[in-house]
Order: C-alpha cells, then sequence, then structure tokens
C-alpha cells in the first residue's frame, strides 16, 4: 500500500515532466521549422503593428523598391482573419488566416511548398490553396469548395510547412482578400521582400526606414527566436514544476521506506542475527527504492506520452514530439530520485541494532 | 568451545541501572547440550545475545573457540554470526511473504556463490520432516512447523552453536517437546553445541547440563549427563 503510494508519487512526477518536455520539444521543433522555412524574407509593415492582420501600407511601395538591387523579389500580401466555417469560433485556434496574393508569392517560398494540387493564377478569383492540416480539419482537398462570406473558394492546392502555418492559413488571390477585407485599392496589408543576399537584409531594412516614414521592417526570424528564448524560459520553469512534483514523488518514496524499515524492524533485526552485514541491509532497502523508482519511471514514461497525446487531440495547433532524451531524462530523474530518498532510510536499517530490532525497538 | 570471563552487562533503564549479568564465568564444551534456566529478568536472555555476538557485555569477555569476541570491530561480527553461530527465537521470526525455503536461505543470501545452500537448506527441510514443505508459506504451517523451518535457517550455514531463545515459549508442551527431540538429535548426530534458554523445568531437564541464572549470578551449574 505504502509502496504503492511511492510509485504512484514518482509516477504523477515523471508523467508531468515527460509530457511536458514532449510537448516542449515538439512546440520548439514546430519553430525551427518556421525559422527553416521563413529563411531571409523582411516583411514591411506599418510602425507599431502587432498583428500583420492590422497592418496597411501603401501598395505603391512596391514600385518605389522594385529597382533596389538588394532585393530579389517584392510580394504584396491582404490579411483577413475569420472564423472557420461551422465554428462557434473563440479560443483553440479555431480561426483561418486567408492570405490574399499575387504571383510573386511564388518567389517567397521554397519550391517544395505546395504538396499537392497547383498554384492558382494571380488574376483568378475564387481559388484557394490550404495548409494541409487546415484541410484535413475541413475534409477538404484538392478541387473541393469551401465558402467564406458568401464567396465560393475552390481548393486548387494543399501547402504543407511542418508548421503553425499548416493549421491556419489558406492562400487566395489578392483580389478576393481585398474584397472580403474592403482594402482600398491603393493598400495592402504588408509587403513581403525576399533579399538577393540574407546578408543584405540589414541594408535593406535601413533603407526603408529611413526612406518612407511610417514603415518598420521585421524579421520573422527575430519572431522566432523571441519565440524560443520564450519556450526556453518556458522549459526552465516545466523543469521546475516537474522537479516540485517529482521532490513530492521523492518524499512519498523516503516515507514508504522509512515505514518501511520501521515496519520491517524485526525482520532487519533477524537479517543482522544471521550474519547479513550493515551494508548487505542498507543495499537491500537502497534496493528496493530503486525498484520503487524503475516501476514508477516506467508507469510514468507510459502515461506521460498519453498524456501529451491527449493534449494533442484536444488543441490542434499542438504538436507533440517524443525524443529519446525526454525518455532517458526522465527515467533517470526517476532513478535518482529514488535512489537518493532511499539513502536515508536505508542507512537507518543498517545501523540498526541486531538485538533491539529483533525485539522491534 | 565457549568460555566466559567476568561478563558483565548493565544497562540504564530510566533512572536506574539494571545489572543483567554480574561477572558470569562459565566454560561450555563443543556438543554439549546445555540448558539456560531462571527467572524472568535472570539474565537468560542478556547472556545468549552476549554469547552471540548480538551485543557487547559491558566488561568482561567471550570467547569462541578461543578468540575473543569483545575485541572484534562491529563491522567484523557479522562474520561470526554469520559462520559460527545459529539463532532460534521464541516467535520464529520467518517472514510471512516469503516462502519456507526462502527463509531458510535468508542468511546465506549476502554470500557469494550462494547457489549451493539451496540442496543443504532441502536437506535440512528432510531431516527436519518438512520436505513437503517448502514452497509453502509460514503462515500456512502450524507453529511447530514454522519452528522446524527456523531451526533449519538457524542450521544452513552449519554453525557450530545452536543459540536457542524460549523457541517452545508459543508452542504447546508436545510440540515443544518434539521440537526439543528434534534438536537433541541434531545435538547428538552433527556435533552442533545447543544452548538452550528457557523457564520450563521439565524441557530443561532433557538436556546435559543446567545452568540457573538468579539476578545476573549463576546460582546452579549441574550437569545431568557428562558430555563424552
Amino acid at each position: 500500500m505504502r509502496t504503492g503510494l511511492a510509485i504512484l508519487g514518482i509516477t504523477l512526477g515523471v508523467m508531468l515532466i515527460t509530457s511536458l518536455l514532449t510537448i516542449m520539444d515538439g512546440l520548439e521543433s514546430s519553430i525551427t521549422n518556421s525559422l527553416g522555412l521563413l529563411s531571409g524574407n523582411l516583411i514591411i509593415q506599418r510602425n507599431g503593428t502587432i498583428d500583420q492582420a492590422f497592418s496597411i501600407v501603401n501598395l505603391s511601395l512596391v514600385e518605389n523598391l522594385s529597382g533596389n538591387p538588394d532585393i530579389k523579389a517584392i510580394s504584396p500580401e491582404i490579411y483577413v482573419v475569420r472564423t472557420l466555417p461551422g465554428d462557434g469560433g473563440g479560443v483553440g485556434g479555431r480561426f483561418i488566416n486567408l492570405i490574399g496574393i499575387t504571383d510573386s508569392y511564388r518567389e517567397m517560398v521554397s519550391s517544395g511548398y505546395i504538396k499537392t494540387g497547383t498554384y492558382f493564377n494571380g488574376s483568378d478569383r475564387g481559388k484557394a490553396i490550404l495548409g494541409s492540416k487546415l484541410a484535413e480539419r475541413l475534409g477538404k482537398d484538392v478541387n473541393d469548395s469551401f465558402r467564406m462570406d458568401s464567396t465560393d473558394f475552390s481548393i486548387t492546392g494543399i501547402f504543407e510547412t511542418n508548421t503553425l502555418a499548416d493549421l491556419f492559413i489558406a492562400l487566395i488571390p489578392i483580389a478576393d482578400a481585398r474584397a472580403l477585407s474592403n482594402m482600398p485599392e491603393d493598400k495592402v496589408s504588408i509587403i513581403e521582400v525576399r533579399p538577393v543576399d540574407p546578408e543584405r537584409a540589414d541594408a535593406i531594412k535601413a533603407y526603408v526606414e529611413s526612406n518612407f516614414d511610417g514603415y518598420e521592417v521585421v524579421f520573422p526570424e527575430d519572431l522566432a527566436k523571441q519565440a524560443t528564448d520564450i519556450l526556453n524560459t518556458l522549459r526552465s520553469t516545466i523543469w521546475i514544476i516537474s522537479s516540485i512534483a517529482v521532490l513530492i514523488g521523492g518524499i512519498g518514496i523516503a516515507n514508504a521506506m522509512l515505514m518501511s524499515v520501521m515496519e520491517r524492524t524485526p525482520e532487519i533485526g533477524l537479517l543482522k542475527a544471521t550474519g547479513w552485514r550493515n551494508i548487505d541491509v542498507g543495499y537491500s532497502v537502497l534496493l528496493e527504492a530503486l525498484g520503487i523508482g524503475v516501476i514508477g519511471g516506467f508507469i510514468g514514461i507510459f502515461f506521460g506520452v498519453i498524456a501529451a497525446q491527449m493534449a494533442e487531440n484536444l488543441i490542434p495547433a499542438l504538436s507533440v514530439r517524443l525524443t529519446l532524451i525526454t525518455l532517458v531524462e526522465s527515467f533517470a530523474f526517476a532513478v535518482a530520485l529514488s535512489l537518493v530518498s532511499g539513502i536515508y532510510p536505508a542507512v537507518k536499517a543498517a545501523r540498526l541494532s541486531p538485538i533491539r530490532a529483533i525485539r522491534g525497538e | 568451545m565457549i568460555r566466559t570471563e567476568n561478563l558483565t552487562k548493565n544497562y540504564r533503564l530510566g533512572q536506574s541501572v539494571v545489572h543483567a549479568l554480574r561477572s558470569v564465568n562459565l566454560l561450555i564444551n563443543k556438543g554439549e547440550f546445555m540448558s539456560i534456566v531462571g527467572p524472568s529478568g535472570s539474565g537468560k536472555t542478556t547472556l545468549l545475545n552476549l554469547i552471540g555476538a548480538l551485543d557487547r557485555p559491558t566488561s568482561g569477555k567471550v570467547f569462541l573457540d578461543e578468540v575473543d569476541l569483545t575485541q572484534i570491530p562491529e563491522r567484523k561480527l557479522y562474520e561470526v554470526r554469520r559462520n559460527k553461530i545459529g539463532f532460534i527465537f521464541q516467535q520464529f521470526h520467518l517472514i510471512p511473504t516469503l516462502t519456507t525455503l526462502e527463509n531458510v536461505l535468508i542468511p546465506v543470501i549476502p554470500i557469494k556463490n550462494n547457489a549451493r545452500f539451496r540442496d543443504r537448506a532441502k536437506e535440512l527441510f528432510s531431516i527436519v520432516g518438512l520436505e513437503e514443505r517448502m514452497n509453502h508459506k509460514p503462515n500456512q504451517l502450524s507453529g511447530g512447523e514454522q519452528q522446524r523451518v527456523a531451526i533449519c535457517r538457524a542450521l544452513i550455514n552449519d554453525p557450530e552453536v545452536l543459540l536457542c531463545d524460549e523457541i517452545t515459549g508459543e508452542l504447546d508442551t508436545v510440540t515443544g517437546e518434539k521440537i526439543i527431540g528434534l534438536l537433541k538429535e541434531i545435538n547428538r548426530r552433527r556435533g552442533v553445541t545447543v544452548l538452550l534458554v528457557t523457564h520450563d523445568t521439565k524441557i530443561a531437564s532433557e538436556s546435559d547440563r543446567i545452568v540457573i541464572l538468579t539476578d545476573g549470578r549463576i546460582t546452579s551449574d549441574r550437569t545431568l549427563k557428562f558430555h563424552v
């Protein structure tokens, strides 16, 4: 019974560590993928914009920048945010980000961007390219269509980036986005710029910000790096929270072992009377603690992985990633903790006087 | 051979000091079957514990085969307990979760290459007539049977001395007599020295020699049957 509680304590702690680390690794790999995807593009937006959907910039900027030798391609984009058809909206990432693009968008992304289907032409109307997970959630495929604010969109392609973008981004012709958002003809949300050489990104930023008033240039990499920083902070926090949980598990082990030592004082006395050395007695107690740690570790990892999977199913924006390091860390933590918690009871057992112990004193 | 020299043991009980043993001198020959009798509190168990290296005297010496146990450091005493002494207790002290065979093998668990003791354990089980009960749990056995398992456990390391502390105290008279009979047989066949602490004079009368302890002193030492 007490042993069971000790195992439960370790199990919960290890479960927490495993599931949280698994989720963390998933988030991190998602961010890392975004980093790779965005490589080198700059976003020109209105000064002080928090969300690009609220940014408005002059379309004429495209003309002004087109002769710049540092710039390889320019893509004006209009961002429209809507809730998913059929959904009530609200929490849980159930929004859809419609990005109106022109043909120049193709130069912004890598060649393997479209997974199935094709791009639409910039002059088309009522076409869309969906992120792979978004399409999955809508139950749509290439050539299917969906309705958004009384406009029907037929799907020409599915893109996949293995980032959160797959989950809520739909690319549509810029004219449709303009109609959906009532954006004036001479404005767009942002202008995405691909430099000739990533090294020149700072030069472009300086050029734009000094020559055109009211604009700022952001590097999505910076955002991603910030996100990674936040994740690292989060990771440390998770370690601390989990450590507290595991510590409680450890106290559980120590308590169970101590009680078990006290309960079995006569047995320990007998072991000593029949010629067990102190170290033999201590070792056997430690071995028992280790057993609790190993069993608790295994069960904890098992349920931790299941918990992470459940979290993934509940929150679509979350992708979990189980790494060997997480498994090893969680298990090692359980084992190390059980050994540390077993030391005091082991020493106590080893030091018992055989005659007093056998009388149960 | 066991020899005690002015063996004295005092211990503190609250404010007062209890003189459990007062300068006891005793010589026990190898192969003897000896009873130590006396009222409770007379120091019988203390004497047994000192001979069995479970406790340290306040003063005096205990020689086991001319080795002074009081000079052996605590960390080495396990060798004496393991190799020379077999203890049997009133409450059997079997571990309920283990089978009787596993219980018998407890003393040899820390010994390397202890597989060889399995055969010896089986042989001991047949000597005490429990070969059919080796895989039973202690609580499936009667008191007398449990005590016989405890005898096997005491004998597993082939000790020179069996120290028996009120071993019939939890048993009815008939069963108790059978246990004593078994010990006598082991004593006779194997030459193991047996020290029997009891307050049952009938059981004591089965032995070769009776020592009476009163207030920590030997007040009588009678040999009924000379050991050859």
